[in-house]
């Protein structure tokens, strides 16, 4: 498989803070990539690199054989390479059905979409993507008005409705109940297969589930690359970042902690709007 | 349509169960005009659509309505005058409406593209050029061009950045109006400006009643644009843009391109508007496209709701109403009148004029989770076959 995303000495330091420091790594062409890492790791700053959220300090990104480094978010995201944040963001005076095809508008090869007729057609062709992440009768309702968790499959629709050939997700699975979980899976797995998926992900189970690279990062730094039963069998992981099986159930309870603050998540969410 | 929609939540909300009502009426008299809906996705687009139409429309539409064609048999010849001028500075409202409702820039300098147009009139006016669709026409081209070069700078900015810079451009084109004396008249201003013809093989306008139905009518045709532009795919893209900027541009949208293209749409409806107010005063000066002009007219569009067109032109009728003419008894005081007016809108009607009927059940606690089981499920279902079109097209 070839490369289609190469980082070579990737530095970002915000003030005296290294978050990534000289990052050599690559993604696989059609890899199930996992990224993951205690807290402060520097995750969601590599993904923030990748997509061009932010411009790194020194090093290079290479996309598909060319160098992207300079290139904006804008010009990225035209190229393929799609995200979801780690807080969902969705544009929330707006309705679900528009947010979705809002998202899919710049990738769509159909032209004149800013006339009415076109872009609802855009909008229809959309509902499937609402429908892979299971909101489609949610499609009316403005954005703002959705729970977490729905908030959170929104986002993942909308980084879908962009066809993308690299996607980029920041703990999808944060916040949502098993049940979304696995929904979740299942529309990850039906993505094409030369769809480039990278993760940051806290939740070991939902990782060894997708990924079939897992990277784990410590202090900006590459700790270890392999497969998900390599890294869990690795030693020097197990005293970096798992620390011993002790921790690792406490990890897994942190992923329980989350999935109860959704429960009471949709009340929250209601009266906050 | 009445007896199965309403048994899910009649008691509890009264409100929102004569809203969806309604809603429905009016998603099912837009049908013919909107073509065959072909999914349920799109009817439920439509709904929320006249859902919303009714909400912001209709109370501001009729009192408005009411109140500019019923005009000229209510009032004298000052009080048309008056109402002439705040159709101008309405059209100057609608524009910045258009940027801090829907592209979320607040701005205080949108006067000067407005003193451009006004004097883009004057000065054709003056030269012999008195056909109204003609000067209209030029005033918007130099007021979008005059936003086109200053939007360059200004949408490089976001927030109070950019409420500095819009008041620093708005200040320097008053101060080159004053300057500039061959061809503005300097401080004294611009006069002997003759009056229009609005169209080739019309008569001048002569009298202040002619003068306000040629305006309203163009103020009408400019909003009614405006409306259509803003219901479109376009005020979507500009709404995404002040929601979430940074998520626009992960999405692949060139958010500054489309600020600087509002911000270039919105020079050319102030120049409209500044062609309408050369129209009805025969008179520019730098003075009219000052700070105050300015500053007015962004509290206009507070006052009207910053996301209606209609409500800024409401705003700005409430605003002239106020300085003009209800100070008359009260020789002097205008400013401390509007104050005061400023001080009730903004505590009594958080969400302007416009926001007026949807306050009250939005601040109603168990709103949001009604609405959240009242739609997908059970009361919606019955009623499919009271509603054929809807079927048929889904099939």
């Amino acid at each position: 498989m070839t490369d289609v995303i190469e980082l070579s000495g990737l530095t970002k330091a915000f003030g005296a803070t290294v978050a990534v420091a000289g990052l050599d790594l690559a993604f696989a062409a059609g890899a199930r990539h996992a990224v993951i890492g205690p807290n402060g790791a520097g995750k969601t700053t590599l993904l923030h690199l990748i997509s061009g959220e932010l411009r790194p300090t020194s090093g290079r990104i290479r996309y598909d054989g060319r160098d992207v480094t300079r290139g904006s978010r804008v010009k990225r995201s035209r190229l393929g390479i799609a995200r979801t944040f780690q807080q969902p963001t969705v544009w929330s005076s707006l309705s679900v059905a528009d947010n979705v095809a809002l998202a899919a508008w710049p990738h769509t090869p159909a032209r004149g979409t800013w006339l009415r007729s076109r872009y609802r057609s855009l909008a229809e062709d959309c509902g499937r993507h609402l429908e892979t992440v299971g909101i489609a009768t949610l499609a009316g309702r403005p954005a703002g008005a959705l729970s977490h968790g729905e908030r959170r499959m929104l986002d993942i629709a909308m980084a879908l409705a962009a066809e993308p050939r690299v996607l980029l997700l920041d703990e999808p699975a944060a916040g949502l109940t098993e049940h979304g979980v696995e929904r979740l899976l299942t529309a990850l797995r039906a993505l094409p297969p030369e769809v480039t998926v990278v993760v940051v992900e806290h939740d070991f189970a939902f990782v060894s589930a997708l990924a079939d690279t897992v990277t784990v990062l410590h202090d900006g730094r590459l700790l270890a690359t392999g497969t998900p039963a390599q890294i869990t069998a690795d030693a020097a992981v197990r005293a970096a970042y798992l620390g011993d099986l002790d921790e690792l159930g406490d990890l897994d309870e942190l992923g329980d902690l989350d999935r109860v603050g959704e429960a009471g998540g949709p009340h929250v969410a209601g009266e906050a709007v | 349509m009445t007896a199965p929609t309403t048994p899910a939540t009649p008691s509890q909300d009264p409100e929102e169960a004569s809203v969806s009502q309604d809603s429905e009426v009016l998603a099912a008299a837009a049908a013919p005009i909107a073509g065959p809906i072909r999914s349920s996705l799109a009817s439920q687009l439509g709904q929320r659509l006249a859902l919303r139409l009714r909400l912001r429309v209709a109370g501001p539409a009729v009192a408005l309505g009411v109140l500019l064609l019923g005009a000229p048999s209510m009032f004298d010849d000052y009080g048309i005058g008056l109402l002439s001028k705040a159709l101008a500075l309405g059209v100057l409202a609608v524009s910045v409406s258009v940027l801090a409702g829907y592209a979320g820039l607040p701005t205080m300098g949108q006067a000067a593209p407005f003193l451009v147009g006004a004097y883009t009139a004057g000065i054709m006016g003056q030269h012999g050029q008195d056909l109204g669709v003609v000067q209209l026409l030029c005033g918007t081209a130099t007021g979008a061009g005059f936003a086109a070069v200053t939007g360059l700078v200004a949408t490089r900015t976001r927030g109070v950045a950019f409420l500095m810079t819009t008041l620093a451009i708005g200040e320097l084109a008053v101060a080159v109006a004053g300057r500039w004396h061959s061809l503005t008249g300097g401080t004294d201003g611009m006069y002997g400006i003759p009056p229009v013809r609005p169209l080739p093989g019309t008569t001048q306008l002569d009298t202040d009643g002619a003068v306000y139905w040629y305006v309203l009518g163009a103020c009408a045709a400019v909003v009614a644009l405006v409306w259509r532009v803003l219901r479109s795919p376009v005020g979507k893209l500009l709404l995404a843009g002040r929601d979430h900027e940074a998520r626009m541009r992960s999405a692949g949208h060139p958010v500054a391109v489309h600020r600087w293209l509002a911000y270039v749409a919105a020079g050319a409806l102030a120049g409209f508007g500044g062609v309408l107010m050369c129209t009805v005063n025969a008179y520019v000066s730098p003075a009219d496209g000052g700070f105050a002009t300015s500053a007015l007219v962004l509290l206009a569009v507070v006052l009207g709701g910053a996301t209606s067109p209609l409500g800024a032109l409401f705003g700005a009728g409430l605003i002239v109403a106020t300085r003009d003419w209800l100070s008359g008894p009260f020789p002097g005081h205008g400013p401390l009148l509007l104050g005061l007016m400023f001080i009730v809108a903004v505590y009594a009607l958080p969400d302007g004029i416009a926001g007026l009927r949807i306050r009250v059940p939005r601040r109603w606690p168990g709103r949001q989770r009604l609405a959240r089981f009242r739609r997908p499920q059970g009361p919606r279902r019955p009623d499919q076959p009271e509603r054929p079109e809807r079927r048929a097209g889904s099939a």
